[in-house]
C-alpha cells in the first residue's frame, strides 16, 4: 500500500516538473510579435449573402465581413459596391463608411471583425433570356499605419581597423512589419570624414493584395533621437502618392554622427501612415 | 517478218498512246469548258438538280483528266473517288461511330494493299484521286456551309471564294497537259498564268481575320444542304463587282499605288448601284436620279446608323418561322380524276416571347418559275400564340390545273413580329484624363481586359431580323464620357431566309434621354422584288439631354438599354414538287 502511495506521489511530482517546464499560453501571447509578415484587412462577402442565384423582382443582402488581421488599426474606412448594372440590380447604399477596427495586438490578439450590410434588389431579365450574370467590384478604402523598428550598427570611424565592436551591414532585408505596406530592405551608408554622416535608405513596397494609394512619413528616430527623412522623387518630401508604375518607394534618412567614436548598436525606427484600397471582383447571377 | 510485225505493233501502240494522250488533253479541256458552263449555271441560279448533276459529271471528268498526270496504273485514281461516292451517296455521308472507323479502315487497307502489291506505283494515282473529291466539296458549297455551321465570319475572302471561283474550270486549266506544238503550249501556259492571276486577284483584297472555330462540329451534310447554304450565302452578300475585274480595272486605270483602296471604292460603288437599281427601283438611264441615289446612300454610310454593329447572343432563344415538307405524308402524285388535288405542308414556328402574331398564308402553282395557277390555301390566316408549334397548311388549285409537273409555292406573311436587342455601356462622367484612366482600370478589373470588344456590339437573338443599335461617341465606343455628346445609331439586318417587307415601329428604351431617333411608329415598307434588303441604317441622331447621374457618376455606371423592333416578314417555300396526272 505504502509502495503504491509512493509511486503515485512520484508520478505526480514528475508531472508537475514536466508541466512546470512549459510556458503558459499567456506567456506565448506576450512573446508573439504581431508586427511581422504582410497581413491586411480581409474584405469578403459573407456566405450566401448575396445568394448564388437571384430571382427577378426580389430583395437580397450583401453582407461584407471586415476582419483586420494587420498589426495596426484601420480608420477612415469606406466600403463601396461598384459596377452593378442598374438595369438588372440596384444596391443601396452604394457606399458606406465603417467604424475604426483595432489591429492585432496583445490586448486584441484576433483583431477586430465587423459586418457591413448593403440592400440589393433585382429587376427583370431581358426578354427571352434565361439568366444574366453581372460583375461588380467590392472596394474597401481605409487608412492605416506601419512601424519599422530594427537594431543597426553605427560605425563612425570606418578606417579604424582595431575596432572590435559591431559590423555594419550595408543591406538588410525584411519580410514585413505586420501590414501590407512593408519596408523590404534598408541600406546603410556611412560617409566618414571630419563631419561623418550616416544615411539610411528605406525601401518600401506594397506586399498586400490591394493598392497603396499614398504613404506619409510620420517620424523616424535613430537611438531615440529624431532623424530627418524625405521621400526620393516626390515633390512633397513627407508624402508619396503612388502611381501605377511605382513598385517601390525610397525614404532617405540622414544624420550627422559623432567622430572618433567606436562602433555601437542602436535602434532605428520609422513610422508611416498610408491609405489603402482593396478591389475584389464578384458576380451576381439573375435566373428566371 | 517478225521484226516487221513488232515494228507495226510498236507503231500501233504509239498511235494508241498518242490518241489516249489526245483524249486526256481533251478531257482537261472539256473539264475547263464544262467548268465554265457549270459556273455560269450557278451564277444565274439555274435549277439546283441540274447544277448537281453537272457537278457529278465534272467530278468524273476531273478524275479522267487527272489520270493524264500519272504514267502508270491510271485506274488507281478512281479508287478514292469510288470510295467517296460509295460513302457519300450509298451511305449518305454517315459519320456515325463505329461505321466511319470501319469504312475508313477498310478504305485505307485497300489503298495500302494495292500500293503494296504494285510496289508503291499506285500511291501517286491514289493521292491524285482525292483531288476531285476536294473540288467537288468546294464546288457544291463547302465554304458557305462552314460559314453557316461553324459561324465563320463572312470575310471578303470567303465572299470571293464562294461567289467568284469556278473551281472545275480552274482544275481543268491546271491539268491541261502540254503537247509538242509550241504555240499551243504557250497558249496553255498563258491560260494557266491567267488562272493563277485570277485567284490572286480575288484573294489580293481580303485578309483573313483570326477567328477561333472552337465550336466546330464534325458533320458532313448532304449535297442539298451544301447547295442550299451556298444559295443562302449568295443572297446574303451584296452583289458587288467581281474582285478580279475590279483589280484589273484599277491596274489599267493607273492606280498602281492604291490598288486596294481603288478596288474597295469600285466594290462599294457597284453595291450602291445595285441597291439603287433594285431596291430604290431607279433606272440607271435616269442618270440624274440614279447618281443622286448613289450619293445619298454613300452619305448615309458615314452616319452613326451604319457604324453600329450587332452580334447574336446565343443565350437568347430566337424566333423561327419555316415551312417544312413532311416527307412521310407529302402527296407528290395526284390524279385529276379523283377530284381537286390538295397538297399539305407544315408551318413550324418558335415564338419564345409568346407574342401574338398573325400569319397570312397563300400558295400558287408554278412551272419553270412562272405562276401557272393561283392556289387556295387553308387556313388563310393563323394566330401564332404558342411558344412552339406546327400548323398544317393545305393548298389546292383555285383554277384548272392541267396534267404535268408543278412546284407548289407556299407563302406566309407574318405581321407584327417583334425582335429585341440590348447594348451595354459604361458612363464615366466628365473626368480628367488621369481619372478616366483610373476608372477604366477599375472597369477592366470588374469586366476583364477585353470589355471594350465584348460590349461594342449590341446583342440580339438570332431572329430572322435583327435590330442593331449603339450609343456613345462614336456609337460603338463602350465608355461614355460625360463631356461628350452621345450619338445613337439604329440599323436593321435581315439574317433570315425570308424577306423583310415592312418596319412598323421601333423604340430604344432609354429613360431620361432625349433624342429624335429613339423611337418611331412610322411604317416603312419595302418592295417585294427580287433582291432582298439585307442591312440598312434606320435612324441616327445626337441625344440632346441625358440623366445627370450619368454625367456626374460615382466611379462609373454600367447601363444596359433595350430596344424593340416590330416588323412584317415573308417566308416562302417552293421546294414542293408535285406531278398532276389525268
Amino acid at each position: 500500500m505504502n509502495k503504491l502511495i509512493l509511486c503515485g506521489a512520484c508520478l505526480v511530482c514528475v508531472m508537475l516538473i514536466l508541466v512546470g517546464c512549459g510556458s503558459s499560453v499567456g506567456e506565448k501571447a506576450t512573446q508573439y510579435n504581431f508586427k511581422q509578415g504582410t497581413p491586411e484587412l480581409n474584405v469578403q462577402l459573407f456566405d450566401n449573402a448575396p445568394p448564388e442565384k437571384i430571382y427577378p423582382k426580389s430583395s437580397f443582402k450583401f453582407i461584407v465581413e471586415l476582419d483586420n488581421q494587420a498589426a495596426y488599426d484601420v480608420s477612415n474606412g469606406k466600403l463601396s459596391i461598384i459596377g452593378l448594372d442598374t438595369t438588372y440590380f440596384t444596391v443601396s447604399p452604394k457606399e458606406q463608411t465603417f467604424e475604426p477596427l483595432l489591429g492585432r495586438s496583445l490586448t486584441s490578439p484576433a483583431g477586430d471583425k465587423i459586418f457591413v450590410e448593403f440592400d440589393g434588389e433585382s429587376h427583370n431579365l431581358f426578354h427571352g433570356s434565361e439568366q444574366y450574370s453581372g460583375n461588380f467590384i467590392l472596394k474597401a478604402e481605409y487608412a492605416s499605419t506601419m512601424e519599422f523598428v530594427d537594431t543597426v550598427c553605427i560605425n563612425p570611424n570606418l578606417y579604424d581597423v582595431y575596432d572590435a565592436g559591431c559590423a555594419v551591414e550595408e543591406t538588410k532585408s525584411y519580410s514585413g512589419q505586420g501590414a501590407p505596406l512593408t519596408v523590404t530592405r534598408v541600406e546603410e551608408i556611412i560617409t566618414p570624414g571630419s563631419f561623418p554622416e550616416i544615411e539610411f535608405r528605406l525601401f518600401l513596397s506594397n506586399s498586400g493584395q490591394g493598392n497603396v494609394k499614398d504613404v506619409t512619413f510620420m517620424n523616424a528616430e535613430l537611438g531615440g533621437k529624431r532623424i530627418e527623412c524625405q521621400f526620393q522623387g516626390s515633390v512633397d518630401t513627407r508624402k508619396f502618392t503612388l502611381k501605377e508604375t511605382d513598385s517601390e518607394i525610397v525614404l532617405i534618412c540622414k544624420k550627422q554622427i559623432m567622430e572618433n567614436l567606436d562602433s555601437y548598436m542602436t535602434t532605428l525606427s520609422a513610422d508611416f501612415a498610408f491609405t489603402y484600397e482593396s478591389v475584389d471582383q464578384h458576380s451576381l447571377t439573375l435566373v428566371k | 517478218m517478225g521484226l516487221t510485225k513488232a515494228v507495226s505493233v510498236g507503231a500501233g501502240v504509239r498511235e494508241g498512246l498518242s490518241q489516249a494522250a489526245g483524249a486526256l488533253k481533251a478531257s482537261s479541256f472539256l473539264l475547263m469548258i464544262l467548268g465554265i458552263s457549270h459556273y455560269l449555271l450557278r451564277i444565274f441560279n439555274f435549277n439546283i438538280v441540274l447544277i448537281h448533276i453537272s457537278s457529278l459529271i465534272l467530278f468524273v471528268i476531273a478524275g479522267y483528266a487527272l489520270a493524264s498526270k500519272v504514267e502508270k496504273d491510271k485506274a488507281a485514281i478512281l479508287l478514292p473517288m469510288l470510295f467517296f461516292v460509295i460513302w457519300y451517296y450509298a451511305f449518305q455521308a454517315s459519320i456515325g461511330i463505329p461505321f466511319i472507323f470501319y469504312f475508313v479502315g477498310i478504305c485505307i487497307f485497300l489503298l495500302v494493299l494495292l500500293g503494296g502489291l504494285t510496289k508503291g506505283k499506285t500511291v501517286q494515282p491514289e493521292l491524285y484521286g482525292f483531288i476531285p473529291v476536294i473540288f467537288l466539296f468546294l464546288d457544291i458549297g463547302l465554304i458557305p456551309f462552314l460559314v453557316e455551321n461553324l459561324h465563320l465570319q463572312i470575310t471578303p475572302l470567303v465572299e470571293s471564294l464562294a461567289l467568284y471561283m469556278p473551281w472545275w474550270a480552274f482544275l481543268g486549266l491546271m491539268t491541261l497537259p502540254l503537247g509538242e506544238n509550241k504555240g499551243t503550249n504557250a497558249l496553255i501556259s498563258i491560260a494557266r498564268i491567267a488562272g493563277i492571276l485570277y485567284i490572286v486577284s480575288i484573294l489580293v483584297i481580303p485578309t483573313i481575320p483570326g477567328v477561333g472555330y472552337d465550336d466546330a462540329q464534325s458533320l458532313i451534310p448532304e449535297a442539298d444542304e451544301f447547295e442550299a447554304a451556298q444559295a443562302r450565302l449568295r443572297e446574303k452578300i451584296p452583289k458587288g463587282e467581281n474582285p478580279a475585274w475590279s483589280n484589273l480595272a484599277c491596274i489599267f486605270s493607273g492606280r498602281y499605288a492604291d490598288v486596294a483602296e481603288c478596288v474597295k471604292e469600285r466594290q462599294e460603288l457597284s453595291e450602291l448601284k445595285d441597291f439603287c437599281e433594285t431596291v430604290g427601283q431607279i433606272d440607271p438611264k435616269d442618270t440624274e436620279n440614279f447618281n443622286k441615289c448613289i450619293e445619298n446612300e454613300r452619305t448615309k454610310k458615314t452616319q452613326a446608323a451604319f457604324q453600329v454593329v450587332g452580334a447574336v447572343d446565343r443565350e437568347l432563344k430566337p424566333s423561327k418561322f419555316m415551312f417544312v415538307i413532311d416527307k412521310d405524308f407529302a402527296v407528290t402524285d395526284t390524279f385529276l380524276s379523283l377530284g381537286t388535288p390538295q397538297y399539305r405542308i407544315n408551318f413550324e414556328y418558335e415564338n419564345p416571347l409568346k407574342q401574338e402574331l398573325t400569319a397570312e398564308f397563300s400558295c400558287h402553282f408554278t412551272q419553270s418559275g412562272t405562276t401557272k395557277v393561283e392556289g387556295k390555301v387553308s387556313p388563310a390566316t393563323a394566330v401564332l400564340i404558342a411558344e412552339k408549334r406546327s400548323e398544317s397548311v393545305t393548298c389546292e388549285p383555285s383554277g384548272e390545273l392541267s396534267p404535268g409537273q408543278y412546284n407548289v409555292v407556299y407563302t406566309a406573311q407574318l405581321k407584327n413580329v417583334k425582335t429585341s436587342a440590348y447594348a451595354v455601356r459604361f458612363f464615366i462622367g466628365a473626368t480628367t484624363y488621369e481619372e478616366e484612366v483610373k476608372v477604366i482600370n477599375l472597369i477592366t478589373e470588374a469586366e476583364g481586359a477585353n470589355f471594350k470588344t465584348q460590349y461594342k456590339e449590341s446583342q440580339s437573338p438570332s431572329d430572322p431580323v435583327q435590330l442593331i443599335f449603339g450609343y456613345g461617341n462614336p456609337p460603338g465606343e463602350v465608355v461614355i464620357s460625360g463631356s461628350k455628346p452621345i450619338e445613337v445609331g439604329v440599323s436593321v439586318k435581315n439574317s433570315g431566309e425570308g424577306k423583310l417587307t415592312a418596319i412598323n415601329s421601333y423604340a430604344v428604351t432609354m429613360d431620361g434621354f432625349t433624342g429624335d431617333c429613339l423611337q418611331s411608329t412610322k411604317r416603312i415598307s419595302f418592295p417585294l422584288n427580287k433582291t432582298t434588303v439585307r442591312q440598312f441604317g434606320l435612324a441616327s441622331c445626337t441625344l440632346s439631354t441625358y440623366p445627370s447621374e450619368l454625367k456626374d457618376t460615382f466611379q462609373y455606371e454600367k447601363r444596359t438599354y433595350w430596344a424593340d423592333l416590330v416588323y412584317d416578314y415573308v417566308i416562302e417555300n417552293n421546294k414542293m414538287s408535285v406531278t398532276v396526272h389525268e
